[in-house]
């Protein structure tokens, strides 16, 4: 669990995962996965899958 | 399509996110009857309906499920476009009543473009369950726009969105409300309001609009703004900057938090719940996409679609089959008999339309039931935790997890493997999948490779069998592996991808989604199998002779072509008398297991009639393949690979195209050629001439590939 601090990534990256309602100050929760098999994580009450280089590019202050 | 826009006296546009239920109520709205098209230029499905009132008559535009309208997908271009040009009268705007804030994101960008919109409240029957509660009144009035809650799943949901898109027809709705962003933001708009004017006819949107687009660099609007002598890039990278500095972050991040800020305003405002952390869908997803189980399940459930598609569907293939025979082939011929056509006439119209149509019905069944079974996968849920589980897998190839799907039903049939590449995004993925796909060995390849195995190699039937199956795997990674380092060079998408919720899959918008997609195989991919279904047929019916009847004999053109060609067999061991093989060859373009069969035939007549009787089947394949074992493994091994059959040809074409289908065709043939020489030479032939060749003729083309694909990486990378 933790607030997303700031995103690195063209624009493009950066749309892609505004869509889905993951920008600064939003609050993410990392439900399962590791480096081998994809991350999904939930935004509210989006569920989302993404790889771990994705998610490497989102910075979290976890809690 | 053109629709008759002379008879409808408005157009509806229904947008929303996907997974929203749009594509039920749409279904509803539209009593399952539409129309399936495509977008112009792009592969963006196109589906339209109509809706009646007393005096309206509505044309009803379904487009894309789509989180935000810019230009960096199809869909969302599409989307985008479709509704700044033809500026419907009404947009319905479809919300997810479980995941508000989510899809309003949509709902505010649409406010910005100032078009009518009405804003349906969807799935409130499992907002309940969640326990979430909206207040609708006090959602409409921040909104400013009508809002009315449904549950599309319900008959009386579509009729009251049916009634509400009737009232705001009536009275269109344009909303007041707009979001407003940081003072550095707004400041900019209001300096670049006057220079913009020229732009907004051009794009059919306001100023505001258009200044934020620039704002978010989006590469259309701004273009356009060049163009028009509006704003230069120095004036627009300044603005970039000083927004950057002043506030820390790109303009378009603070656009999107401004949104965002404006939707959890409202949504605080209005939504009272019980967040519930572990729902079903959580529950299951633990199982399924457990590290260790989610693959093992994934092949059952794969191996289920298999089945049920190969063996259910397949059994009704000789019903549908014998039925078209009856009717297109043996009744039309008795038709045209009666009518005392001349033979010609009989040949090329029942043998070969007739025949053609047949070969496409045959498929009918497998087709629908396949697109059937996924059908419920993607509508359950399911489907996307597949490619999440395949993913890792897949991603060693270079490919997206759900390239897994065609492939196993490629074990058993490549037409309906080709047909479900469409559940991937990506075109070069497409392409790609279908590459590799009809490497994987068929039913109709099997029944080739199981009579071979049976006369050459009895006590070790499974085990060549099995090799002939593995061979064909290698040789398709192998490919993806080739295309993807040279022709096909391009990075895999990001994964990012939403998990739905799983619910229940709805049998009737199944159906639907099963019966389109199966109208698009019948009517695209059986044009080109017709046309060259009576080409064959014409072949090997006429005869050099002139005479008509000569299928299954010696005198056909077909037979003459396979003698003439026969020699381009040899290096892969196919000797002058042999010259049935050649000709199985060809008629195994109209289905592989049409190879034993012409084998049989042709080899039934070279027999002297006192020997016929006593010869068996196998018997003939051991005395024309006279050297044996390696001479007919040579000989699988070029049916495994060589081009194939022409109803995947068919769908392969309306998949991806002229310029790839005979990429595929050559491609396939040239390796299967090779590949059967190299073997025959080196396991028995030993003709050293004919196994350089074959090397140097592999070489040559890999190096070609890798030219073009460097030439092609130059230009992607120069755009």
């Amino acid at each position: 669990m933790g607030t997303v601090h700031d995103i690195i990534g063209g624009i493009g990256f950066r749309k892609k995962l505004f869509d889905m309602g993951i920008l600064p100050g939003v609050r993410i929760k990392v439900v399962q996965g590791s480096r081998f098999s994809p991350f999904v994580i939930k935004v509210g009450d989006t569920k989302i899958m993404m790889g771990w280089g994705m998610l490497s590019k989102i910075l979290v202050n976890k809690e | 399509m053109q629709a008759k826009s002379i008879n409808y006296t408005h157009t509806v546009a229904v947008v929303g996110n996907p997974n929203c239920g749009k594509t039920t109520l749409f279904n509803g709205l539209t009593g399952g009857n539409q129309r399936v098209g495509n977008w112009p230029g792009v592969t963006v499905e196109r589906i339209e309906g109509s809706l009646k009132f007393e005096e309206k008559y509505i044309h009803l535009v379904d487009l894309p499920g789509i989180y935000s309208f810019s230009p960096f997908s199809e869909d969302e271009k599409v989307a985008r476009d479709y509704l700044l040009s033809k500026r419907p009268d009404l947009v319905v705007n479809i919300v997810d009543a479980t995941n508000l804030e989510r899809n309003l994101y949509l709902t505010a960008q649409l406010i910005e473009m100032k078009i009518p919109t009405i804003v349906v409240l969807n799935m409130m029957d499992l907002a309940e369950k969640q326990k979430i509660s909206i207040d609708i009144d006090h959602l409409s009035r921040h909104l400013e726009l009508p809002v009315i809650a449904v549950s599309a799943v319900s008959q009386q949901g579509i009729k009251e969105v049916g009634r509400a898109i009737d009232r705001c027809l009536e009275k269109p709705v344009l909303s007041g409300t707009s979001v407003v962003y940081a003072n550095e933001i707004e400041d900019i708009i209001k300096e670049w309001t006057p220079a913009l004017r020229e732009v907004v006819p051009v794009v059919g949107a306001d100023q505001r609009w258009i200044a934020l687009k620039i704002l978010e660099q989006d590469r259309w609007i701004t273009s356009l703004a060049f163009e028009k002598g509006c704003l230069s890039k120095k004036d627009i990278k300044e603005k970039l900057d000083s927004v950057e500095s002043l506030l820390g972050e790109p303009a378009d991040s603070v656009i999107a938090d401004y949104k965002y800020g404006f939707i959890h305003g409202i949504a605080k405002d209005i939504i009272s719940r019980i967040r519930n952390d572990d729902t079903f869908t959580d529950r299951v997803d633990r199982i399924v996409m457990h590290p260790v189980l989610g693959v093992p399940l994934f092949l059952i459930v794969m191996f289920l679609v298999f089945w049920v598609t190969i063996n259910g569907g397949g059994s009704l293939i000789p019903v549908f089959d014998a039925a078209f025979g009856k009717i297109f082939v043996t009744g039309f011929e008795k038709l045209l008999y009666y009518f005392n056509s001349p033979d010609w006439l009989i040949a090329v119209l029942a043998g070969g339309i007739g025949t053609g149509i047949r070969t496409v019905a045959a498929f009918i069944p497998v087709i629908f039931t396949m697109f059937f079974m996924l059908s419920i996968l993607e509508d359950s849920g399911y489907m996307a935790r597949a490619a999440f589980v395949m993913d890792k897998f897949m991603g060693a190839l270079g490919l997206p997890g759900k390239s897994f799907v065609p492939m196993i039903i490629g074990f058993g049939c490549t037409v309906p493997a080709i047909l479900a590449t469409r559940t991937l995004e990506r075109k070069r993925d497409r392409i790609l999948t279908i590459f590799m796909t009809p490497f994987m060995s068929c039913g109709a390849r099997l029944t080739v490779y199981t009579v071979f195995a049976a006369a050459f190699f009895p006590t070790h039937k499974g085990i060549i069998v099995f090799s002939l199956y593995l061979a064909g795997i290698v040789i398709s990674v192998g490919t993806g592996f080739l295309m993807r380092n040279t022709l096909l060079k391009g990075e895999t998408s990001h994964l990012i991808m939403e998990l739905p919720p799983y619910h229940s899959p709805r049998m009737k918008h199944i159906l639907i989604h099963a019966w389109n997609s199966l109208k698009v195989f019948i009517f695209k991919a059986g044009k080109f199998i017709i046309i060259a279904a009576i080409l064959l047929s014409f072949l090997n019916t006429f005869g050099v002779d002139g005479t008509f009847g000569n299928e299954g004999n010696e005198k056909s053109l077909l037979a003459k072509i396979g003698k003439t060609i026969t020699p381009f067999f040899h290096p892969i061991g196919i000797e002058d008398e042999n010259w049935p093989a050649s000709v199985a060859i060809f008629t195994g373009l109209f289905a592989k297991e049409a190879v034993v069969g012409t084998l049989n035939a042709l080899y039934g007549q070279m027999e002297d009639s006192s020997s016929r009787a006593s010869t068996t089947g196998i018997g003939l394949l051991k005395k024309h393949f006279s050297r044996g074992g390696p001479q007919a493994y040579a000989y699988l091994l070029l049916i495994l690979i060589y081009f194939p059959c022409i109803a995947t040809l068919g769908v392969v074409f309306k998949e991806i195209g002229l310029g790839y289908t005979l990429l595929l065709a050559w491609y396939t043939t040239f390796l299967g050629w090779n590949i059967a020489a190299l073997f025959y030479q080196i396991s028995m032939g030993r003709e050293i001439l004919w196994i350089i060749l074959p090397v140097l003729f592999l070489s040559a083309v890999f190096l070609l590939f890798r030219i073009i694909g460097r030439q092609k990486k130059e230009t992607i990378e120069l755009t």
